[in-house]
């Protein structure tokens, strides 16, 4: 393009009017575009939400929601996740804490135990004033909800069993490596994981642990393809090593027509075979499993053998039976309050029957009841009231997960706190109208509102790194067990148990004299709380079930290894 | 000022004494044990609250009204009938009498005020609910304070008159209860959670009673008078 032949007036071309036209215009322009610039330079504040796996949810346990926030100002505060209950009528308010400079951005991925699928999950950023900065609603579809979820790290999604051993409807949910969970907890809700992909760049450490800590304690994962060789989780999830050879088969029962990958079991890896072919190796990492398929998980048919192997039964978990709690009246601390101001009045009246001045010491005297009786009044609300709690912690390498549960019935109408130790997921149901869960750095805090006679149930799961985990080893027909004191400990093995002997050397333990097992013994109750599936568990390894010794009511249990 | 003399009198004599001291000792006890027994959980319907709050109208009124009539006699207490003989003139010592009777049953009634706050607050209730049934408190121990002065200056017989005293007091409280669930009725008024014109309305009734019987001890004075300087 020539220079006169453009379209942009020349500086002599223009008339004195035009020029000033113009130069009224450009600031003008300048001014507009500042305008339309203004919301993208500071980014108004802003919350989004995910909730489920890629928007499966499975009600009534824990889904993942993950939060993303982000603010223009500094905001120091809570992330407030406000869970209906069924029916409306009670409402869970969960509480992270919260503290992002001007123009921060923080993501939150927690575990939501989910009931009620009319009324939507709502997620707000609110300062520590009250006021809110920003907020969001997910609302979980009815139809979105389903009995069993796969979830699927690829490009091609397979095609498990459409329906869940339970009779619901099971799906597939593409996920991506930044939904994955930072808690096991939230795991709860996912059945299997198929790892065809796994950039392990993408995943903060939090997101590592609990993969593992998950796995360890019953989940189960399947590895396809070529998982990036040398990174740490990849080769944690690995039951075999990939040859490079590929052969090309048909006719097989467990996978569809196409390239098999040969697979060599890693140490622990047991080799799945059909037609003398390697279709699948599978190991146990904890309590959970490991497996690698030879084939693409999209090779594998809805009715192959290979996916009623790596999937878990569908079957729900029941806590432990709820206790006949009593609340009792804590006639200590009214005693004491009551007491202290009938004697201080009696002295005043004294006093004032003897000198006018007196009645000011009444007066005085009653300001102080007036004001002291709410204090002492809640203070003998909140020992009225204890929770009643039984625990079920399981260590499995060094992987340390505890379940509890706790019922509390309300002596009267009115807010109760009970601080649990610092868990990651904690649900409430039974008698309440609205229970705030405040997730603090070392503890949580529940303040719930009850009415007289309302029981509430909480249940809360810990997680964490095990400090010294004792030892259970299968040696010659028996079970050593190395760890501190266990004068009630019970083996579980096979289908026998035999109960926790002395041995000769020090904090060392030995299980020798078998019989069948009970399955109404109450650590296998126990077991079963936490791992519906618990017979098969201890079909494949022996787990030591003992008391706690902590003062805690419940059973510690102890993974071992397999023979 | 004669009036308040009487009020002064009766309040050492009630509060300073050792045996005013111990009446008050064994009525803040009660009161200490009532709000004890109102800490117990709900169970059903029944509220340990409603139980204290009707024990504690029992405590006020039986204090109050034993002390009005003289059924606890407490030394240096000039009683109405010994005042006949005094200077003061029939109305200022029904005034003196009105206004003593008002002035212990406040004292009792403050006493109990805060144990009924700490029952209300135990139950987050609001703490004007507690002040209702102390307002209810007030007003029927003084009503049956008035009741039984009346009855002092109106009935010789000492035996006679405990009897009746004491018999309409606990007809009208328990008799009264059996009769049907009237709101306004003492023992309803003072319940938790009693409607606000209940309240109101026994509250006025016993207000209304102490009013008339104290008219009507102002109305009996001149003629005790006439009976003491011109009997035989």
């Amino acid at each position: 393009m020539s220079p006169t032949s453009g379209t942009v007036p020349t500086a002599a071309a223009r008339s004195p009017a035009r020029t000033v036209r113009c130069g009224l215009v450009a600031p003008l322009a300048v001014i507009l575009s500042f305008l339309q610039a203004w919301p993208a330079a500071g980014e108004p504040s802003s919350v989004r939400a995910a909730l489920g796996w890629d928007g499966w949810v499975r009600f009534g346990t824990w889904n993942p929601l993950t939060v993303e926030a982000g603010v223009d100002r500094p905001v120091r505060g809570w992330l407030v996740v406000d869970i209906p209950q069924e029916f409306g009528a009670q409402r869970v308010r969960l509480r992270y804490s919260v503290d992002l400079p001007e123009g921060g951005r923080a993501i939150w991925r927690v575990p939501v135990l989910v009931v009620d699928a009319r009324r939507p999950v709502r997620v707000a950023v609110v300062a520590e004033d009250g006021a809110e900065v920003a907020s969001a609603e997910v609302l979980p579809q009815a139809e979105s909800a389903v009995a069993s979820v796969v979830g699927y790290l690829g490009q091609n999604p397979p095609s498990p069993p459409p329906e869940a051993s339970s009779g619901g409807r099971r799906v597939v949910a593409r996920l991506r490596e930044e939904v994955l969970p930072e808690t096991a907890a939230a795991y709860a809700s996912l059945d299997l994981l198929v790892v065809e992909d796994l950039d392990e760049r993408r995943l903060n450490d939090a997101q590592r642990h609990a993969l593992q800590a998950w796995v360890l304690h019953g989940g189960r994962v399947v590895t396809s393809g070529w998982l990036a060789a040398g990174a740490p989780l990849s080769g944690w999830l690995s039951a075999a090593q990939h040859t490079g050879r590929v052969v090309e088969l048909s006719g097989l029962g467990s996978v569809a027509a196409g390239p098999l990958r040969e697979l060599h079991p890693l140490p622990g890896g047991r080799p799945v075979v059909e037609r003398s072919y390697v279709v699948a190796v599978w190991a146990a990492r904890g309590l959970g499993r490991v497996y690698a398929w030879a084939a693409d998980p999209q090779q594998v048919p809805a009715g192959s053998p290979l996916w009623y192997l790596a999937l878990p039964p569908t079957t729900s978990r029941e806590g432990p039976p709820e206790p006949d709690v009593r609340p009792r009246a804590p006639v200590g601390p009214a005693a004491v309050g009551l007491g202290a101001f009938a004697v201080l009045w009696l002295v005043s009246l004294a006093v004032a029957a003897r000198t006018p001045w007196g009645w000011l010491l009444a007066l005085v005297v009653l300001a102080a009841g007036t004001v002291g009786m709410p204090t002492v009044a809640r203070e003998v609300r909140e020992r009225s009231t204890t929770l009643d709690v039984t625990w079920v912690e399981v260590l499995v390498d060094r992987a340390r997960r505890a379940y509890a549960w706790g019922y509390a019935q309300a002596p009267y109408r009115g807010v109760y706190t009970y601080t649990l130790p610092r868990a990651v997921a904690v649900a409430a149901s039974g008698g309440f109208s609205e229970a705030e869960v405040s997730f603090l750095d070392d503890r949580v805090v529940v303040r719930a509102r009850q009415g007289a006679g309302e029981r509430l149930r909480l249940y809360w799961e810990v997680e964490g790194a095990a400090g010294a985990v004792p030892a259970v080893q299968p040696r010659e027909g028996s079970v050593v067990f190395r760890g501190p004191g266990t004068s009630h400990g019970v083996v579980f093995w096979g289908r026998r148990q035999a109960p926790l002997e002395k041995s000769q050397e020090p904090d060392e333990w030995v299980a020798l004299r078998w019989e069948r097992a009970d399955p109404q013994h109450p650590a296998l109750v126990s077991l079963r709380w936490v791992y519906p599936a618990a017979a098969t568990i201890v079909e494949d390894r022996p787990v030591v079930v003992l008391p706690l010794a902590d003062g805690r009511r419940g059973w510690l249990v102890v993974g071992g290894q397999l023979p | 000022m004669n009036s308040l003399a009487i009020v002064r009198g009766d309040l050492r004599a009630r509060l300073g004494t050792r045996k005013g001291m111990a009446v008050q000792a064994a009525f803040l006890a009660a009161v200490w044990l009532l709000g004890l027994l109102g800490t117990g959980p709900e169970r059903g319907g029944d509220s340990p609250m409603w139980v204290a709050s009707v024990g504690l109208l029992v405590v006020v009124v039986y204090v109050v009204t034993a002390a009005a009539g003289g059924e606890i006699a407490f030394p240096g207490e000039k009683a109405v009938l010994d005042l006949v003989a005094s200077p003061f003139s029939a109305a200022e010592i029904a005034w003196g009498k009105a206004l003593s009777n008002a002035a212990f049953a406040t004292v009792c009634t403050l006493g109990a005020w805060p144990v009924l706050l700490f029952l209300q607050a135990l139950r987050t209730g609001p703490w004007q609910e507690s002040l209702a049934q102390a307002a209810v408190l007030l007003a029927v121990s003084w009503g049956f304070g008035g009741f039984a002065t009346w009855l002092g200056v109106t009935v010789e017989s000492e035996v006679s008159r405990s009897v009746l005293l004491w018999g309409g007091i606990v007809a009208f409280l328990a008799g009264a209860g059996l009769a049907g669930s009237w709101p306004w009725h003492p023992a309803n008024a003072v319940r938790p959670l009693a409607p606000g014109w209940a309240r109101m309305t026994c509250a006025a009734s016993f207000v209304g009673l102490g009013v008339l019987t104290l008219w009507a001890v102002g109305r009996r004075l001149p003629r005790l008078r006439e009976e003491v300087h011109g009997g035989p």
